[in-house]
């Protein structure tokens, strides 16, 4: 019996000396991290949201930036659902947008959208904005 | 032969209770936090059952109790060395799968409230209708301790990865040490194995729940040891296959005709029982929340005329001959002893016959679905055969170990034979 409780011991006792080896690794690696740097710059945004709200996501390229859609739907789950919108935004859509600046007047050409909340980091734009 | 693997069959036991009593009180709106307290008291519970079941008594096979704590302590000294060995590959939020999908589902999960918003049509990339083992139980942690720590994923990563080679040790140094210790090694050795635990994918998980259904059934056949007790591991094991993935299904139909006469006798209904928790689980999730799968959506019976297309099998062969020789050199030689030895021991091992048929229903997949066959094989057939290649291990040492109990010189060895190495 002893041997069987010091397996689970011994077992659980791997496990944690992995989570705080994780751990460290987590903590050294935060500055360069894009889910991080991505939730330090969007998080303030959730202010301007209701919970279960669709949002709609446009991003510079879709195709090139897929990977911040996807950041930015597991940061915005479970409260608000992130949609990608390839197509053109409809009015009255509420829509996160990352973008650099050339991007965002070509998206924009009619200042259609009214800008609840911006936030700028090193690389890109970010905006929570309605569709006029 | 007793299931010397127990203590941590039981803890992947856990690991599935947690998931699916965390995904009842979502559906229940009950306050998730209760989850791993309750588990707590469950596991205590089932320890008390194990001693109760006389598990602990002295069996005839038993050497001596130094081997036993050497056993121990060498599995320890190796599971070291193994998580060495894989920790450099671990990442903050894992490969794609991880973030994108299951780590996605996990975050959804935290809310009883809006959970179902991930299976809204707007996420179908994120395939809402694979099962929810894994999600479930990173989000009763993260909803126990009220924060999302990106240790957690990991976490179920790492358990999956040590749990595997443990299982495989502790099962074949009843039969030969020297066979558990080189099975140990070709897991640390195996760096597609590696980084796939790491991945914080769901594949090494759902291995290790193929590995230990296979192990409780053999150890149901041979009616060693507390009965009760494998028969009810042996259910849940196989429909935690079904709740961990939805290719579980490829894996389960070959069980149930294969150990067929061994699950339906009357004395091992507890089988049944063990089933029905995981069962419930996934069938409240099939059939009152998750969307359509892949397979359903693109089934038409003009796919059946695909098992005519030669130029398929010509893909499926030489991307495979490819992932052979990069990703899983040794097994196509391994393959070949394998037939070999079941040839000498002029004997059909049925857990082989369950891995091979799996493998078959597989490969079937890709030639019949009418999808990208490059990209799903560049994607996916990779994760498919780790599935299946971690029950072949333990498969071919266990063969290899009986074959050699069939050599006289060797077995009554004082150090190579049944009660040394």
């Amino acid at each position: 019996m002893l041997r069987f409780l010091l397996t689970i011991f011994c077992f659980c006792g791997i496990l944690c000396i992995g989570n705080i080896a994780q751990w460290k690794k987590i903590r050294e690696g935060r500055s360069s991290d894009i889910v991080t740097r991505l939730e330090e710059s969007i998080r303030p945004a959730f202010a301007f949201l209701h919970p279960g709200q669709r949002v709609f996501y446009k991003g510079l390229d879709f195709a090139e930036n897929y990977h911040y859609y996807f950041v930015a739907t597991q940061l915005m789950a479970p409260t608000y659902l992130l949609e990608s919108r390839k197509d053109a935004p409809r009015p009255g859509d509420t829509l996160l947008l990352i973008c650099n600046n050339n991007e965002f007047q070509k998206y924009f050409p009619k200042n259609d959208l009214q800008i609840i909340w911006q936030h700028t980091d090193a690389q890109y734009n970010y905006f929570l904005g309605k569709q006029l | 032969m007793r299931l010397k693997s127990l203590p941590i069959l039981l803890l992947c036991l856990h690991f599935c209770l947690i998931s699916t009593l965390y995904f009842f009180a979502l559906c229940l709106h009950i306050d998730g936090r209760w989850v791993l307290p309750a588990d707590l008291a469950l596991l205590l519970a089932s320890l008390v059952l194990v001693y109760r079941s006389g598990y602990f008594k002295p069996s005839p096979e038993r050497t001596t109790p130094l081997w036993d704590y050497a056993d121990l302590i060498l599995w320890l000294v190796l599971s070291l060395l193994l998580w060495n060995k894989a920790q450099p590959f671990a990442l903050v939020h894992g490969q794609w799968d991880a973030w994108a999908m299951w780590n996605t589902h996990a975050r959804f999960l935290t809310s009883s409230d809006t959970w179902t918003l991930m299976l809204d049509p707007a996420m179908f990339w994120n395939s809402p209708d694979y099962p929810l083992n894994l999600p479930a139980f990173i989000a009763a942690i993260w909803v126990h301790t009220a924060h999302f720590d990106a240790t957690v994923p990991y976490l179920a990563a790492l358990f999956a990865t040590i749990a595997i080679p443990a299982i495989v040790y502790f099962e074949l140094s009843g039969r030969s040490r020297l066979m558990a210790l080189l099975a140990f090694i070709v897991f640390i050795q195996h760096r597609a194995f590696l980084q796939c635990g790491m991945a914080q994918y769901a594949d090494v998980l759902l291995g290790l729940f193929y590995l230990c259904s296979l192990v409780c059934i053999e150890q149901l056949q041979q009616q060693a040891g507390p009965v009760k007790i494998t028969a009810f591991l042996s259910g849940f094991f196989l429909a935690t296959v079904l709740w961990t993935k939805n290719e579980g299904w490829l894996f389960v139909i070959p069980v149930l005709l294969v150990f067929a006469p061994t699950l339906l006798q009357r004395k091992n209904r507890l089988v049944f029982a063990g089933m029905a928790i995981p069962l419930a689980a996934l069938l409240v999730f099939k059939l009152f929340f998750a969307p359509r799968n892949f397979g359903a959506t693109h089934f038409t019976l003009a796919n059946f005329l695909n098992f005519f297309d030669g130029a398929r099998y010509r893909i499926i062969f030489d991307f495979s001959n490819r992932l052979a020789r990069e990703q899983f050199a040794l097994l196509p030689y391994a393959l070949v002893v394998q037939v070999a030895l079941m040839l000498l021991l002029r004997r059909l091992d049925r857990s082989m016959l369950v891995v091979f048929l799996a493998f078959l229903l597989y490969m079937s997949l890709f030639v019949f679905f009418d999808f990208s066959l490059e990209w799903q094989l560049a994607t996916s057939l990779d994760r498919l055969w780790m599935q299946l290649e971690i029950p072949f291990v333990y498969i071919f040492f266990k063969t290899a170990a009986t074959g050699l109990q069939k050599i006289p010189a060797w077995n009554n060895n004082k150090w190579l034979g049944k009660s040394g190495w």
